[in-house]
């Protein structure tokens, strides 16, 4: 399951984005992953949770997120939104 | 950098604290007649900046001929020098006790209860007109603010003009900083996020309309406001007169979800522009106009 979301969310910040922002080594994301060293600047983690939450169908509290640190943090609270 | 680079960089830094002082410590009067001979001078000597200010004003049809377009673009020369001046004035002599005889709030009755609601994040979208730093400093008095800024080059002289902006609750954060979820934080942490979205926008931009001319501006503020979910105001403050300001806000706007990312952005972003263009329309003679706003790349 987590691998599952993972992979969904390497996906989304694989994806082709709209004018000139910076490639992503998607490949080397990993859930340790600080998700402050994902390489999202501050507009790009904005698209990437839009797009989050346009995925999985859920929406994103915003204490919640600033609180996360991990890509795992982030696979673990989608998984326990989603269940929820 | 090279040896001769950072010596003008140190005096470039140090003629900035120079006039910091100076303008702190001279009666009002005075700064402001001197920041009218500046804005003058800039006017005369600047024909770059001034050409793009009066072609600007023509074609947002503000003033269709060349004489009253220029006159417009020296009364917009003098407005950001009486702004810069009144600025480095206000930091020392606006406080949390007198602020209000300054800075008066004229907001909606919504907005003003989400600004003295303590806890609640606020997205404040402004724009070059009137003078933004007071209007940032008076919204501090109420509510900590966060206010996104683009630094110097001269990371000297960014230094001196950083500390002269900030105050007790107004936090300067570079839009080059690297911390991705710093504008959430401060939402998250109960502050005003204000950012502005009246100039043309090289990347993480929507096509907008200004004036009825395509134009670029940046998705920032469109996008904290979808992902967050925190309410959108569009605010601004105008001088009516020595160290006195109104400021004035629209909203909370509406902001609806499609599910289709740049639609959303694009629509809330061209809303806010027609605020800006409403706002500059009553106080032309208020906006920067010499920003090269109308660009095809």
């Amino acid at each position: 399951m987590a691998e599952e979301t993972l992979s969904a969310l390497k996906a989304l910040l694989g994806r082709p984005q709209p004018g000139a922002a910076p490639k992503l080594d998607v490949a080397a994301i990993t859930g340790g992953t600080r998700i402050d060293e994902i390489g999202l600047d501050s507009l790009a983690i904005l698209d990437f949770i839009y797009d989050v939450e346009d995925r999985f169908q859920i929406q994103i509290d915003i204490t919640d997120l600033v609180a996360l640190d991990k890509v795992s943090d982030l696979i673990d609270y989608v998984e326990a939104k989603r269940a929820g | 950098m090279s040896q001769l680079r950072r010596i003008w960089n140190r005096i470039e830094a140090v003629a900035a604290r120079g006039l910091l002082l100076a303008v702190a410590a001279a009666p009002l009067p005075v700064v402001l007649a001197v920041a009218r001979v500046a804005a003058r001078a800039a006017f005369v000597l600047w024909p770059r900046r001034r050409r793009i200010a009066v072609d600007n004003i023509r074609r947002a049809g503000i003033r269709a001929d060349e004489r009253r377009a220029r006159a417009l673009a020296l009364d917009s020369f003098r407005a950001f020098a009486t702004m810069v001046a009144e600025t480095i004035v206000a930091r020392r002599r606006l406080t949390r006790d007198n602020w209000a005889e300054h800075v008066v709030l004229h907001l909606p009755a919504e907005a003003e209860a989400l600004l003295r609601e303590p806890g609640q994040g606020l997205i404040v979208a402004s724009a070059h007109l009137g003078n933004w730093e007071v209007a940032a400093r008076a919204i501090s008095m109420v509510k900590p603010i966060c206010v996104a800024y683009r630094p110097f080059n001269n990371p000297e002289l960014d230094q001196v003009a950083h500390a002269a902006r900030e105050g007790e609750h107004l936090r300067l954060v570079s839009r080059l900083e690297a911390h991705p979820l710093r504008f959430m934080r401060a939402l998250a942490g109960g502050d005003v996020v204000a950012l502005m979205i009246d100039q043309h926008a090289t990347r993480g931009r929507v096509a907008i309309r200004f004036f009825d001319r395509p134009a670029w501006a940046t998705k920032s503020v469109a996008m904290l406001s979808l992902t967050t979910r925190m309410p959108l105001v569009f605010a601004f403050a105008v001088r009516t007169g020595p160290l006195r300001y109104e400021v004035h806000a629209a909203g909370p706007l509406e902001v609806a979800r499609s599910g289709d990312r740049e639609k959303d952005a694009a629509v809330i972003t061209q809303a806010l522009t027609a605020e800006v263009e409403k706002a500059v329309r009553q106080h032309p003679e208020q906006y920067l106009w010499g920003h090269r706003r109308w660009r095809s790349h």
